[in-house]
């Protein structure tokens, strides 16, 4: 039987015994994994997962319940308990209606044969590569730990109301953590994370640029407290934004969670910024044809030259809101953003430090940025001093304080060149009058 | 099957093979002020094939249990592993270890498959209820219900054919009172490696509702002036530190990575009333482990003796590098990961001080209860919220405080016990998330120590 005539018996079946709707999803997915821990490799492995998930609406109650267990049989097993959840839940009073059929767009650039027929010596290769290019950059270099993973994904989705669709895609993820050595401890970390949807990162690309800013962070010294400008890199403005971003989605919005509520048509950030969750976009890590759901994804202006434009929505907050779907259901009730593009800005990295005359360029951030209140709080982990239009040295961790809702409002500067980091699609950012703490 | 794929790889060359295969029902229900944001049912069936060949681990699972995809899983795993002999840079051994043929089940008096949904959900959403109507303060709440079936079956090239069927139930209650700018957080966790009879002898709803009293009394509380003092920690907040803080780097893995207990096997590390170890049992703790994921029969690690550091956690590869035993500490979260050096459940051993007496006998300190999270460091610094604080006063309890943390280094702390109480409780029940999610459990008794009081 076809998965498409799996999901229509799931959907009958549900009927049958009384759901007022079903709506249901079928995820394949394989592929491989190498870890690395402290310079070898660990584990080598092979995954190959399915997973149906079916969700039944019994007047406003809704049950969920999945198997890995892909068959007639167990299919029908899995509606049955559901229901049974559905049955004891209590009716969710926002509730309206699963999304009826839409077209589905054509998206480009999600699948990539060679991902789903690499064999598996040639991702063990690659991690020869990125621990022989490590090893030969710097003898105090070594790789602290890595992932090099390969992934093909197949969706079917459907539900009571008609809707029904079809997606594949594939991944390919290098991430390492590189260490540098100094006076016989450990004196840096770095980290790199690259993906894409095609086979088409330099292994040894990626570990050479980690391995550089493991070394560039030696040697660093204690500074004393001040207000400046902070360079957030490629890696924490997607921490930025990402958290931001969590603000618009809708069903944190609807909830009174995010202070974005109620802000549409107001300035949010600096007039030059645009940030638009696109669900279509060629090669887009997080593209895909619909959502969760199964309604189409699409693009959706957030902020627009500034000014908040709209809201992430799935089916059921959109519904709570008046306002259509934007295709971002993580789930039923729940939404997240798809790719997330930040308009890119005029400079160059080097102008960017060029103009400041004391600051910090941070290239790692680890600690909080909320979104509910925007509190940033937490350590730069490789940060270098900027004074007079130089860097100095390296830093010793200090502390980063602010608040991401004013920060947005104090960018004064945006590179022209961007990267994707893991879905957001961000250059670098200069922020002003950030209170920077040392820990000294 | 099973059997039937350990042939076929060492056909292939596979010089030792095991297979895993795991079947779970697990319930899961998330609430949040009075809403469902998750009710979910969830299977879980499948496979994990690790092999090796000369010195290189290859590893596959898959869900698609037939014997078609269990091919494709084992020569995968089998082409992983022969690509790596080149590009390893150390050869993986292991220590030896018993072959056993056996069937553990736990003692379940109610299982959880048997109980109806529409009843698990009643339960959750009446823990939520009696938090949020406890009090016009309460604020937030948060309420989590998990329960699981697992059926594991663990079969290798040497001879093991060991089957174990297992049961959790969990229930955490997260409570947080606010007024004004005081915020006052609370929870209470009631888990075990048991039936949903559990919640019959513990309620979860008495326990929310504790939690909730605690999270509005203390929003009265002052915040007290933070220093070196004298504490009394109850079972609780103690498991959370002798887990945390000092569990973890007595994992070999990490020790071999460097910890502070590296290098320190036959040292004092402690004071000498301390005795510290990871426990298969007892049965009913959260943690609880018969068999690990190699197979290997879990025996007590004995980590610290009358303050002496004795031994750490193994898996059979770690033993073998240390040249030390496996003690079946290698466990993987399910099916579809290979296993690692995880703990079970982590305790202090019983003194001989009656707990009442140790507050009677302080002079001037602190009593501490209960954790609400925090973070360690392998170096054996850490910080932990602490639930409630009193302070006492010529051996009586004289004021509460809130929004206590607890930090210092695990060696200090431990070095500075003078106290040690019969009352050992494994009570610390949790998902340790190292790499991979696995149940754990630790507690102790009421003891006595130095720890550095954050507040103000």
């Amino acid at each position: 039987m076809s998965m498409k005539e799996l999901l229509e018996k799931v959907i009958r079946h549900g009927l049958k015994l009384g759901a007022t709707e079903v709506h249901a999803v079928i995820n394949e997915s394989r592929g491989f994994e190498v870890t690395i821990n402290i310079d070898d490799i660990s584990d080598a492995i092979w995954k190959s997962t399915s997973v149906l998930e079916v969700a039944v609406i019994v007047d406003r109650r809704i049950g969920i319940a999945n198997t890995q267990e892909v068959t007639e049989e167990e299919a029908l097993r899995t509606v049955e308990r559901a229901l049974s959840l559905a049955k004891g839940n209590k009716p969710n009073p926002w509730w309206k209606a699963l999304p009826g059929p839409k077209p589905h767009p054509e998206v480009s650039g999600t699948y990539d044969s060679r991902i789903a027929e690499i064999a598996p010596e040639e991702v063990i290769e690659m991690a020869r590569v990125a621990l022989d290019e490590v090893k030969g950059y710097d003898p105090r270099v070594g790789i602290w730990a890595g992932v090099i993973n390969t992934n093909v994904i197949h969706v079917y989705v459907a539900n009571s109301r008609g809707v029904e669709g079809e997606d594949k895609a594939t991944s390919f993820t290098i991430s390492l953590v590189a260490s540098a050595k100094e006076a016989g401890a450990i004196g840096s970390f770095a980290e790199e994370i690259r993906a894409s949807r095609a086979l088409d990162i330099e292994v040894q690309e990626v570990a050479r640029e980690v391995a550089r800013k493991a070394v560039e962070s030696l040697g660093a010294r204690s500074i004393k407290s001040f207000k400046g400008s902070l360079i957030m890199d490629y890696y924490t403005a997607r921490d930025f934004f990402a958290t931001f971003v969590e603000a618009l989605r809708g069903d944190n919005v609807w909830k009174g969670r995010s202070p974005l509520r109620d802000k549409i048509g107001e300035m949010v950030a600096i007039d030059n910024l645009t940030i638009i969750d696109d669900g279509i976009m060629p090669k887009g890590l997080m593209t895909s044809k619909f959502d969760y759901e199964g309604h189409p994804r699409g693009r959706t202006p957030l902020v627009e030259k500034g000014i908040l434009k709209g809201y992430l929505h799935n089916s059921y907050t959109a519904n709570i809101m008046g306002v259509e779907s934007t295709g971002n259901a993580s789930s039923l009730l729940s939404v997240a953003p798809s790719n997330i593009v930040i308009s890119q800005g005029d400079y160059e990295c080097d102008e960017l430090i060029s103009e400041v005359k004391k600051g910090l360029l941070i290239k790692r951030f680890s600690g909080y940025m909320r979104y509910e209140d925007g509190i940033v709080s937490g350590v730069a982990k490789q940060a270098f001093l900027i004074e007079n239009g130089r860097i100095v040295h390296p830093v010793k961790e200090c502390m980063i304080s602010g608040n991401i809702y004013e920060m947005i409002k104090k960018i004064s500067g945006m590179t022209r060149s961007r990267k994707n980091i893991l879905g957001i699609i961000t250059p670098t950012i200069r922020v002003e009058d950030v209170s920077i703490v040392s820990k000294a | 099957m099973a059997e039937k794929a350990i042939e076929y790889a060492q056909e292939k060359g596979a010089e030792y093979v095991d297979v895993r295969v795991e079947e779970a029902l697990t319930t899961s229900i998330r609430i949040r002020r009075g809403e469902v944001e998750a009710a979910q049912s969830r299977r879980i069936r499948g496979i994990g094939v690790r092999v090796m060949i000369r010195g290189s681990w290859g590893f596959s699972s898959t869900s698609r249990v037939n014997w078609q995809e269990m091919l494709k899983a084992i020569d995968n795993a089998l082409k992983l592993a022969k690509s790596s002999i080149e590009v390893r840079r150390r050869k993986v051994y292991l220590a030896e270890s018993k072959a056993y043929e056996d069937k553990v089940r736990a003692k379940v008096k109610e299982d959880p498959a048997t109980i109806p949904l529409e009843e698990k959900l009643k339960l959750a959403l009446e823990v939520d209820k009696v938090m949020r109507e406890y009090s016009d303060r309460v604020k937030e709440d948060e309420v989590i219900y998990g329960d699981s079936k697992y059926l594991k079956i663990f079969v290798n090239s040497e001879g093991s054919r060991i089957n174990v069927e297992g049961c959790r139930v969990f229930c955490r209650a997260y409570v947080v009172a606010r007024e004004a700018n005081v915020v006052s957080p609370a929870v209470e966790v009631v888990a075990g490696s048991k039936g949903y009879e559990l919640f019959k002898e513990i309620d979860p709803v008495e326990k929310a509702k504790e939690a909730a009293a605690r999270a509005v009394r203390l929003l009265e509380a002052e915040v007290p002036r933070g220093g070196l003092v004298t504490a009394v920690l109850d079972n609780e907040i103690l498991g959370l530190i002798v887990h945390e803080a000092f569990g973890h780097v007595a994992e070999a893995d990490l020790v071999m990575t460097g910890t502070i207990l590296t290098n320190k096997i036959g040292q004092r590390v402690a004071s000498e009333l301390v005795t510290i170890v990871d426990d298969p049992g007892p049965e009913g703790a959260f943690g609880w482990t018969p068999y690990d994921d190699e197979g290997v029969k879990c025996r007590k690690v004995v980590i610290i003796e009358k303050g002496v550091l004795k031994g750490y956690m193994h898996s059979r590869e770690t033993a073998y590098l240390m040249g030390s035993e496996p003690t079946g500490n290698a466990r993987a979260q399910d099916y579809a990961h290979p296993p690692l050096v995880r703990m079970r459940n982590t305790y202090m051993e019983a003194g001989d001080w009656d707990p009442e007496e140790i507050i009677r006998d302080t002079k001037g300190g602190f009593y501490l209860k209960g954790g609400i999270g925090g973070q360690a460091d392998t170096n054996g610094e850490f910080m932990f919220s602490v639930q409630e604080a009193w302070e006492i006063k010529n051996g009586e309890l004289v004021k509460p405080y809130r929004a206590v943390t607890v930090s210092g280094n695990a060696i200090d702390v431990l070095k500075s016990v003078d106290a040690v109480g019969k009352d050992l409780k494994v009570v610390s029940p949790g998902m340790c998330g190292k790499f991979q999610l696995v149940p754990v459990d630790g507690g102790g008794p009421h003891i006595r120590c130095k720890l550095i009081l954050g507040g103000r």
